[in-house]
């Protein structure tokens, strides 16, 4: 599979007498895209957190490709600017066009020139198909467009790996579609990926690994088939139940090919 | 006083208070807004991302300046303390001229002043910009300074406008505390005419009052609440 | 722990700036001898800074139709200005500022009517005397009131000017301010309040109730004999009282002092 793109050991956080994650750890290969589940409160968003050290853990260790996140002296900054990361709720600029919420990661912190980075702004904004709305204002956008183009500033970064933090939850069903469409895109062209989500149908369709936390710990991780097909723990069997009832599957918006369908 | 001049009309008194009164009231008021602004967004930056420290340093200042009237700042500023505008090393000094020490000293009363009330203005609206916009910001990799600068300050400011257009307010009509130390200001001049001519007192009053209101009321309205509606469609804050 | 110590580093730092400056900076740089007189500082700054409370006709008051200042007061400074060889500059404040402004060096001299008294002649040095003028208890024409003595004026509601000698008389004899005493701070916010019937009689100089009688129907129904006015400037500045009391005396021995009275005085 290629080189450790992320290495989380034994990642403790607590917020006050709250244990929120209580060792945790899996490791990332390249173009591995690793789908995190699990009831809410259970720590899925402080892990993420953790990874890109925006809320260090209290105890344990990140590696970005085999460097220690944790060290003392290291510039956090240079690091984060590889790991990129898409929000619930979007998190656009408000003040700012869509083309310079995407062009502005490269401008302000790998110092491209402007002419550059409008190019592969655009270019980002071409791969999530949000290129005719370059000029507008996150405000006179849907939610998914808006997430789109938080995902296109995400990738114009060129990071070593996107984080995803529950990036359909906050959108109407019409609008998650779209979105699930271009993060499966990015599933199969070998972007590395860390989803937070529930949704089932994405995660059968691109996870190499699916890790169900529960109360801070892992308590299952396997392929998606191990999970759909034959899950071990009844806390996980219950949790897929709810899920389904809830949110139904999603085939038909993800227009999945009929041999995926059928795996 | 031999000869009895003819009284002013309308329009005479009208172009007398502005003409006179008018260069120092703009003199005043912006310096006084321009200081309070810089003192402001510092004391406010300094209380969100200070620490208890700078907090309280911050806090301190905001306490005592708003607490002291502006009529003592200004004559503290303006009289009794106008000899420390000037630095003599031996023989050569430099500073304020002695003739424009009561015109500095207004201008400080005024920014000191409006520094602590502008701090609480910036601090609000640096709050209430929305929180995910920093963690977006740090997650491209942004330093604490950088996204203050290029995200949070931008927004930020824009969210100040309407509290700031009433700050503007409350600094014009302060301004018009300056006529105590003998500055010809507006008030000062509508006065000069009044004490002229008594049987004019209603009217200059009635006229200066005029040039007051037209000088606030427009631009508040202008960046209240219509800016206040044109941020709300941009999505900022609600933070 | 390590910010506790920057801020401490900090204030410290900066206390010991302003120590240093105050006291150290003196002792290697100022020659005790070499202090400047207001004086050499007025004639080298090339302007006089007198503080007035204007309108006080025909003492101060401002022109607007001439756009200048006019008075008894202006035209005596414009002669000092000139002896000095330099501008006059004129700056009109409340007058009971005038003293703390003068002694604070905001002002280099008082010329405002302001009478000889002990308590004034505490806080500042005054020039010799330049003018006597009586003060007058004035009513509107049309009131009833006489009184033979100024104590009987105590029974009515007065207004007088805040910090002149007729505001501590009327407060000697017993009266109480914001009850029958109303004190103001211009003299045309006076007139007009008698003028009105906010208060029954005003006590101010005789030479100022002329003018104003020429605008309001008013009355003198009393006249006390005053104090001389005189010139005020700092007691640690003799140099500049010097040259004020020469041109004084000056004035006094060639007449223009009489020419001066003659045109402001009818």
């Amino acid at each position: 599979m290629g080189k450790s793109v992320l290495r989380i050991v034994d990642v403790w956080k607590s917020y006050g007498e709250l244990e929120v994650l209580k060792g945790v750890s899996f490791e990332l290969m390249e173009q591995e895209v690793k789908v995190i589940f699990g009831p809410s409160g259970s720590g899925k968003s402080t892990l993420l957190r953790c990874i890109n050290m925006l809320d260090p853990p209290d105890q344990g260790e990140v590696y970005l490709s085999e460097q220690n996140l944790m060290e003392p002296g290291i510039n956090l900054n240079i690091m984060r600017a590889n790991i990129g990361m898409v929000f619930q709720h979007f998190n656009l600029f408000a003040h700012l066009r869509a083309i310079n919420n995407v062009s502005i990661g490269l401008r302000r912190v790998k110092g491209v020139s402007k002419e550059e980075a409008r190019s592969k702004a655009l270019k980002a904004l071409n791969q999530v198909k949000m290129a005719e709305w370059a000029d507008h204002y996150p405000a006179q956008l849907s939610g998914g467009q808006q997430q789109r183009i938080g995902i296109a500033r995400a990738l114009v970064m060129e990071p070593d790996v996107i984080l995803f933090d529950e990036p359909t939850s906050a959108l109407d069903p019409e609008l998650i579609g779209e979105v699930l469409q271009i993060m499966l895109e990015l599933a199969k062209t070998g972007t590395t990926m860390i989803v937070v989500t529930h949704e089932m149908g994405f995660a059968r369709a691109v996870a190499s690994e699916m890790l169900f936390l529960g109360n801070g710990v892992i308590v299952e991780r396997g392929t998606p088939q191990h999970f759909f097909v034959s899950p071990k723990s009844d806390r996980v069997k219950t949790f897929l139940k709810q899920l389904d009832i809830l949110y139904g599957s999603h085939k038909g918006l993800l227009k999945l090919s009929k041999e995926e369908e059928d795996k | 006083m031999n000869s009895i001049p003819k009284p002013p009309n309308l329009a005479e008194i009208g172009f007398y208070i502005f003409v006179k009164g008018l260069p120092r009231t703009l003199i005043l008021t912006v310096l006084g807004l321009l200081g309070g602004f810089v003192i402001g967004l510092s004391l406010a930056i300094m209380r969100v991302y200070g620490g208890k420290e700078l907090n309280w340093l911050a806090s301190g200042y905001e306490k005592l300046f708003r607490g002291i009237p502006i009529l003592v700042l200004i004559f503290l500023f303006a009289i009794y303390l106008t000899n420390l505008y000037e630095i003599c090393i031996g023989d050569t000094c430099f500073g304020i001229e002695p003739q424009y020490r009561p015109l500095f000293g207004v201008f400080l009363a005024l920014a000191l002043r409006s520094g602590a009330y502008q701090s609480q203005i910036f601090r609000g609206a640096l709050l209430s910009v929305n929180p995910g916009q920093e963690e977006a910001a740090r997650a491209l990799g942004m330093s604490r300074f950088q996204a203050l600068r290029t995200i949070l300050l931008p927004q930020a400011l824009r969210l100040a406008v309407p509290s700031w257009s009433n700050e503007y307010a409350v600094v014009i009509k302060d301004s018009s505390f300056a006529l105590t130390v003998g500055i010809v200001e507006m008030t000062n001049a509508a006065l000069q005419i009044s004490s002229n001519f008594v049987e004019l007192w209603a009217v200059s009053i009635g006229v200066v009052a005029i040039i007051y209101f037209l000088l606030t009321y427009p631009i508040t309205r202008l960046f209240g609440e219509r800016q206040t509606k044109k941020l709300k469609e941009l999505g900022m804050g609600g933070g | 722990m390590k910010r506790e110590f920057a801020v401490l580093g900090m204030v410290i730092c900066v206390a010991a700036g302003f120590g240093l400056g105050w006291f150290i900076l003196p002792l290697f740089t100022a020659e005790p001898t070499e202090r400047k007189t207001l004086l050499e500082e007025i004639q080298d700054q090339g302007y006089i800074i007198v503080g007035t409370d204007e309108p006080w006709p025909p003492f101060e008051i401002f022109n607007v139709t001439a756009d200048e200042w006019q008075g008894f007061d202006i035209d005596l400074s414009a002669m000092i200005a000139v002896h000095l060889g330099v501008a006059l500059i004129m700056t009109d404040m409340d007058f009971d500022l005038l003293i703390g402004a003068c002694k604070a060096g905001s002002i280099d001299m008082i010329a405002a009517a302001m009478m000889v008294t002990s308590t004034r002649a505490e806080q500042l040095a005054h020039s010799v005397p330049y003018i006597r003028v009586n003060e007058v208890v004035i009513v509107q024409s049309v009131s009833t009131i006489n009184i033979t003595s100024l104590t009987e004026i105590t029974a009515y509601t007065v207004g007088v000017q805040s910090g002149t000698t007729q505001h501590d008389t009327l407060k000697d004899l017993g009266m109480t301010e914001g009850v029958n005493l109303l004190v103001y701070p211009k003299a045309d916010v006076l007139m007009a309040a008698l003028d009105l019937g906010t208060i029954d009689a005003a006590f101010v100089d005789e030479p100022v109730f002329t003018v104003y009688a020429k605008t309001y129907a008013f009355k003198s129904i009393f006249t006390v004999p005053a104090e001389p006015t005189a010139l005020w400037c700092r007691w640690e500045e003799p140099e500049l009282m010097k040259e004020i009391n020469k041109v004084i005396l000056n004035a006094f021995g060639d007449g223009s002092m009489d020419l001066l009275i003659e045109k402001w005085f009818e």
